[in-house]
């Protein structure tokens, strides 16, 4: 259940050569493999419609990916870069046209349900990492995820950020440890259910 | 509790350390991929073979440095018939030696070309120390307007749209035309705003958002970055608005 996918970076790098040139299931590895990071990163960024926003991220991609070069961490980077402008001009849409807010209720349908019982376990737990980051200052929470997240570096998730890397490296320190602090000291051992310090979520986003 | 150094937080950022509490909680935030997450697969692969040919961008270099080459070429003939010309005094050749641009369409593309594999923002090649990010920088690239993309009546069309719902914009066919007079995609509200307004349409409640109408001046920005300091959306306002978003979503 660990993450590694099922290419290398090295191989997805081969597939960002190869999508450019047209090749599909290159393509769609690369969807793949970087579609749920990015939907976590969205997700802090503009909640209940970090689908949406994603889906057109994918369509910028689509597009101009003739036009990118770079290996797969640039890509990362890049369409970390390319969903945060998307988000970004989401999230001003949403405020010029305040007819359409998006009620909390929302955020549960981001869940779709899912197949088994215990993936839905692990559901909850990424949802509520995620949730808990997302409670932290924007741009730590956004620090944060990048590293960890989307896997960029400092460099590289300043570029996405249009900051310094070492501005990012505070934000995420600074995150960092306001998340320890939330969770408390450490028993240690890791704890068998990794999460969720009682009140450190707001019940009614923990989905 | 202790004190968590820097250096220890770039460890664990880094992934090196996952240990306790937090190293779980970092855990399950990249934990692998749900199926939910995969959503949309269809959709994207139906854009990416829509998407303009792929081989578009890497011909259309090739031609440009076919006709570099040849424009050399002509210029190279053209200056040795200048030479000829001079030496041998054939009529034709006086008075026109240093300006082969007389020839018009044959050697004009001369001095053009240069450019055009510049323009071409196939993002600069990041060399693998400076990392892979460079790339961003032809996110910002302006490309040239190409003929054939939608203008006039068209492009008021597809703004109107867009300023209506830009998801559906970006779905139109010739929605990257916009864009591309936009200049990026950044611009597109503006230049939008601006096309509509100035022609008198309807526009879309603009001006009702402050923040739109004084943009950090929006220079073509050093497309080092779409993201940039320069950008309109890395003020400091486009930030509070994501975090009051979320904060209004997620904190309790």
């Amino acid at each position: 259940m660990r993450p590694p996918p099922p290419e290398t970076d090295t191989e997805l790098s081969a597939c960002v050569d190869a999508a450019r040139s047209g090749d599909e299931d290159a393509f769609r590895a690369l969807f793949r493999a970087v579609q749920p990071r990015l939907l976590r990163y969205l997700r802090v960024l503009v909640g209940a419609d970090a689908e949406d926003v994603a889906s057109e991220t994918w369509l910028q991609i689509a597009r101009d990916l003739r036009g990118f070069k770079g290996d797969f961490d640039g890509f990362r980077g890049w369409a970390a870069t390319i969903g945060r402008h998307r988000a970004l001009d989401h999230v001003r849409h949403q405020r010029r046209r305040p007819a359409a807010p998006v009620p909390d209720e929302d955020l549960t349908d981001l869940e779709a349900p899912s197949d088994t019982a215990a993936m839905a376990v692990d559901a909850l737990s990424t949802d509520a990492a995620l949730t808990l980051i997302a409670s932290l200052p924007q741009d730590q929470a956004e620090a944060v995820l990048l590293r960890v997240v989307m896997g960029l570096d400092a460099r590289s998730a300043g570029k996405v950020l249009g900051k310094r890397p070492g501005a990012v490296r505070t934000a995420a320190h600074r995150g960092l440890r306001r998340l320890a602090a939330r969770l408390g000291p450490d028993a240690d051992a890791r704890p068998t259910d990794p999460m969720i310090p009682a009140g450190a979520l707001t019940p009614r986003d923990a989905t | 509790m202790t004190r968590l150094t820097r250096h220890d937080a770039r460890r664990i950022l880094d992934g090196r350390d996952r240990s306790g509490r937090l190293g779980a909680l970092l855990d399950a935030a990249a934990a692998s991929a749900r199926p939910a997450e995969l959503g949309g697969e269809d959709d994207v692969l139906t854009a990416f073979r829509a998407a303009p040919r792929h081989a578009v961008r890497p011909s259309r270099r090739f031609l440009a440095r076919f006709v570099v080459v040849k424009a050399v070429i002509a210029v190279a003939l053209l200056g040795g018939v200048a030479l000829a010309a001079s030496s041998s005094l054939t009529p034709g050749g006086e008075g026109s030696p240093g300006q082969p641009v007389a020839e018009g369409g044959r050697a004009d593309p001369a001095p053009n070309t240069p450019t055009e594999p510049v323009e071409t923002p196939t993002a600069p090649t990041p060399s693998p120390s400076d990392t892979s990010i460079k790339p961003f920088k032809g996110e910002d690239g302006e490309d040239p307007p190409e003929p054939g993309r939608p203008s006039g009546k068209r492009l008021k069309q597809l703004c109107r749209l867009f300023l209506d719902d830009p998801r559906g914009a970006r779905a139109e066919k010739d929605y990257p035309g916009l864009e591309e007079r936009a200049g990026s995609l950044e611009r597109v509200r503006r230049f939008c705003e601006r096309l509509l307004g100035e022609g008198g349409d309807d526009g879309d409640g603009k001006g009702e958002d402050p923040q739109d109408t004084n943009p950090s001046p929006k220079p073509s920005a050093s497309h080092e970055d779409t993201s940039g300091p320069g950008g309109p959306h890395n003020g400091p306002q486009g930030h509070k608005g994501l975090s009051a978003r979320s904060d209004g979503t997620y904190v309790g």
